[in-house]
């Protein structure tokens, strides 16, 4: 029903812009923010929360609660409660190394870890595919309508294997992903464009799991990643882990139950916190036995007990900074992001190294989604609109890689820190009389045994005619898209011969389980577009609502007692309706809703064609 | 974008050794801003494959030609020249020099003594800027070297390879 007016002389509504969106999917809590005026802010939940607990639930009646809801579950249900899953991306069981301090039951397998839940086996993309479900369902309640596409940041410093699972999580959770954003990339976007920086400045994201160093040139425009390193597997939960060691140690306590590690873990954090802003914070909790913990940890002793990890952050800023021939008195801003760098005794290390404090004037918990919304927005055409100038954006590939030669060696093809996207091939021979078949093993890191390196993947030429060794000429491509994602090519240069891979990664899924879970989220498809539809029809009650008590309070002369009330009355039951989940009988309301403001909307529409009509000469009103 | 277009050209840049680094940086920030697969996202499959490949050319030839060294090994290409390779031989008299500056810099670090060590980084620079100076003094223009320049310029070029790769080892020496 037409509600809302437009004075025959009001501009033009505004060209539709595309709905995009920027998430961060973190260690410890995500969010999703996006840049519908061009202008970047982070979406809250219906309760103003802006940060989602990245914590998912499979609860016993197959529902699954992500967020707060799943947060008091954490210590109680811990097998069916997962909490940092980002740690777990594209890794298999060997990488975690002491498996016994998480308190999940592992699925005995080969590629990627899976955890048994009471839902069945779920791996990492499928939890946090969880996560960035209920992200989009929050913003496109917001937006009021389908995304159009969204960008996903992740560690600058993630190796292929976890990227092409944050995609795949992604897919999962029906996201059309336009991009893969290294997170201090997305960073410095938000800080540059907002304060029109320019220069070298460094970035330096310390999350809940990952560690990332940047160094970007900032030049009219273009955000030019010069380096990056890290490290994926050190965070803010590494310094909850040192005191809740702390705890064990101090308070003298035996072997814990799961439960009483993850309280112990969240009461760790919570003094991390309070330490923060604080000199002391108290460290207080019952265990399951009934045992009773009262300790008081120092910020000295914090510090203390966490110094080995602020001091290995400082590896990966020197390494940076050599593979950006750049020193410390080239740097003109350090930005800091990530919620564990407002721990002070990190904030000191960091000026210490730089001889400069670092940029602490934004929030370094939304920073990266704001980032990712302006570049998604971007991305899908809505640039042309916006108030900046035109930037462009050049990031680079954190690792080298290479191929395995003879005895175990790393050949690198691609060394770290190059420009994306990039293809390289070189040349490799036969090393036998009469060899068919040349197998080719993808690795990626810094090392130079392959044993060292992580492996991405095998696959093999075959049908090379039989030649003499070395005869033949084979031509291996490596090629990395702008998503920082990787494929490889092999081909006989003289017969022509070719063999390719998009890298599946050796600790990423196989096709087979891609495949299950794509089937699975089909038969859970008519529970999704339920959901969609619900939220869409929530937003057209929203818009009524609004739109009819704007009008009230306009023309509600038009309108005797009797005709308001029934307004009223219809208003309030659609309020009501809103709230719940029975999209029939939203539905209906809806509709009611819509007979009971029509009379209003056509007499209203009567007085303003008059009024527009009355307030013009009458030349005016003939030429139009 | 013709992708295969020489590398100077891409850039409009004249084909010579000595290299106007400003013009090459915006050069290349220029024509990435029209490729890059971020103008593509929307695109269909082809058109996107397309913004791929294009920035990956665009990307290789930055980085050759800044890069010393690789600058000077694709012009001998151009050239009609092969790129160096394991056949090329530096000569004995600056194999034997260089040796005794490495021997120096093991010395040094081995006593810890960090000022030794970079005044020795500080005369390799010096040397490397030397060896850029020759070269840009053998490849001006566009017309065809004599076979003596050529073989003269690989030298150099193999030279300031090898004190690329000594002045990487410095710079872990003087950082660890």
């Amino acid at each position: 029903m037409l509600l809302q007016i437009s004075e025959p002389d009001s501009p033009a509504p505004p060209r539709e812009r595309k709905r995009a969106a920027g998430i961060d999917l973190g260690t410890t809590h995500s969010l999703v923010a996006s840049a519908p005026q061009g202008v970047a802010t982070v979406l809250p939940d219906e309760k103003g929360r802006v940060l989602l607990p990245s914590v998912v639930r499979y609860g016993e009646h197959g529902e699954v609660t992500v967020g707060n809801g799943a947060l008091p579950w954490l210590a109680r249900d811990t097998a069916n409660t997962i909490a940092s899953v980002k740690r777990l991306m594209g890794r298999g069981l060997a990488d975690l190394g002491d498996t016994r301090q998480l308190p999940y039951q592992w699925a005995e397998t080969f590629g990627m870890v899976r955890l048994k839940t009471r839902a069945g086996e779920k791996n990492p993309v499928e939890i946090s595919a969880e996560i960035l479900k209920a992200l989009r369902l929050r913003a496109e309640t917001q937006l009021g309508g389908t995304l159009e596409g969204v960008v996903v940041t992740v560690p600058a410093y993630f190796d292929d294997a976890q990227r092409q699972a944050t995609k795949e999580a992604a897919r999962l959770a029906g996201l059309n992903v336009l991009r893969l954003l290294n997170e201090p990339t997305a960073a410095a976007i938000a800080y540059g464009l907002d304060h029109g920086a320019e220069g070298v400045y460094v970035v330096y994201d310390l999350g809940g799991g990952t560690f990332d160093v940047s160094i970007l040139r900032l030049s009219r425009g273009v955000f030019e990643v010069l380096a990056t390193h890290g490290d994926s597997a050190l965070g803010g939960d590494d310094f909850d882990h040192r005191v809740f060691c702390w705890i064990l140690e101090a308070a003298n306590l035996p072997p814990l139950a799961a439960e009483d590690v993850r309280l112990l873990l969240t009461i760790a954090r919570n003094a991390k916190e309070t330490l923060t802003q604080h000199e002391t914070a108290t460290v207080a909790a019952t265990l399951s036995t009934g045992l009773r913990v009262e300790l008081v940890l120092t910020a000295e002793v914090f510090a203390e007990i966490s110094e080995h990890l602020v001091q290995k952050t400082l590896t990966p800023l020197k390494r940076a900074l050599r593979d950006a021939k750049l020193s410390i008195e080239d740097i003109n801003g350090v930005v800091l992001v990530g919620g564990a760098t407002r721990m002070p005794q990190i904030r000191h290390a960091v000026a210490g190294f730089f001889k400069q404090p670092p940029l602490v004037n934004l929030n370094p918990d939304e920073v990266v989604a704001l980032g990712a919304a302006i570049q998604a927005n971007a991305l899908v055409g809505n640039r042309s609109l916006d108030s900046g100038e035109d930037w462009l954006l050049l990031d680079v590939t954190p690792l080298s890689l290479g191929l395995e030669t003879m005895g175990g060696l790393v050949e690198k093809i691609v060394p770290r820190n190059a420009g994306i996207p990039l293809t390289r091939a070189q040349d490799f021979t036969t090393f036998k009389d009469g060899q068919t078949a040349l197998a080719i093993h993808v690795v990626q890191g810094e090392r130079e045994k392959v044993a060292d390196c992580r492996s991405l993947a095998r696959f093999e030429l075959r049908g090379i005619p039989p030649m003499v060794a070395g005869a033949a000429r084979i031509r291996i491509t490596f090629q990395i898209d702008a998503d920082g994602l990787l494929s490889v090519s092999a081909r006989e240069q003289v017969t022509g011969i070719e063999s390719s891979v998009v890298v599946k990664p050796s600790y990423g899924l196989d096709e087979n389980e891609i495949t299950r879970m794509l089937e699975d989220s089909m038969t859970h498809a008519r529970d999704d577009m339920q959901a969609r539809a619900l939220v869409e029809t929530q937003v057209e009650a929203d818009q009524l609502i609004e739109l009819t008590q704007h009008a009230l309070a306009e023309d509600s002369d038009l309108l005797n007692d009797a005709e308001r009330a029934a307004i009223d009355a219809a208003l309030e039951e659609l309020a009501q309706r809103q709230q719940g989940q029975d999209l029939n009988a939203l539905r209906l309301t809806l509709a009611k809703a819509n007979k009971a403001t029509a009379e209003f909307a056509s007499r209203r529409m009567d007085r303003s064609v008059q009024k527009a009509l009355t307030g013009k000469r009458v030349d005016s009103v003939v030429r139009d | 974008m013709d992708r295969k277009t020489d590398y100077f050209a891409l850039f409009g840049l004249p084909r010579r050794y000595a290299l106007d680094e400003t013009a090459l940086n915006e050069s290349y920030r220029t024509l990435l801003a029209r490729v890059h697969p971020d103008t593509a996202v929307l695109a269909d499959a082809s058109a996107k494959r397309k913004a791929i490949e294009d920035a990956a050319y665009a990307n290789e030839a930055y980085r050759i030609l800044k890069d010393p060294v690789r600058r000077g090994d694709y012009l001998l290409q151009c050239f009609d020249e092969a790129p160096l390779g394991a056949s090329d031989v530096l000569s004995v008299e600056f194999l034997r020099e260089q040796l005794e500056a490495r021997e120096a810099a093991d010395e040094a670090w081995r006593a810890g003594d960090r000022d030794r060590l970079e005044s020795l980084q500080a005369s390799l620079t010096a040397a490397q800027q030397q060896q850029q100076k020759v070269l840009a003094a053998l490849f001006v223009d566009d017309t065809m070297p004599s076979p003596e320049t050529l073989a003269k310029a690989r030298q150099h070029i193999l030279s300031l390879q090898f004190l690329g790769r000594f002045a990487d080892d410095l710079d872990e020496k003087i950082d660890a």
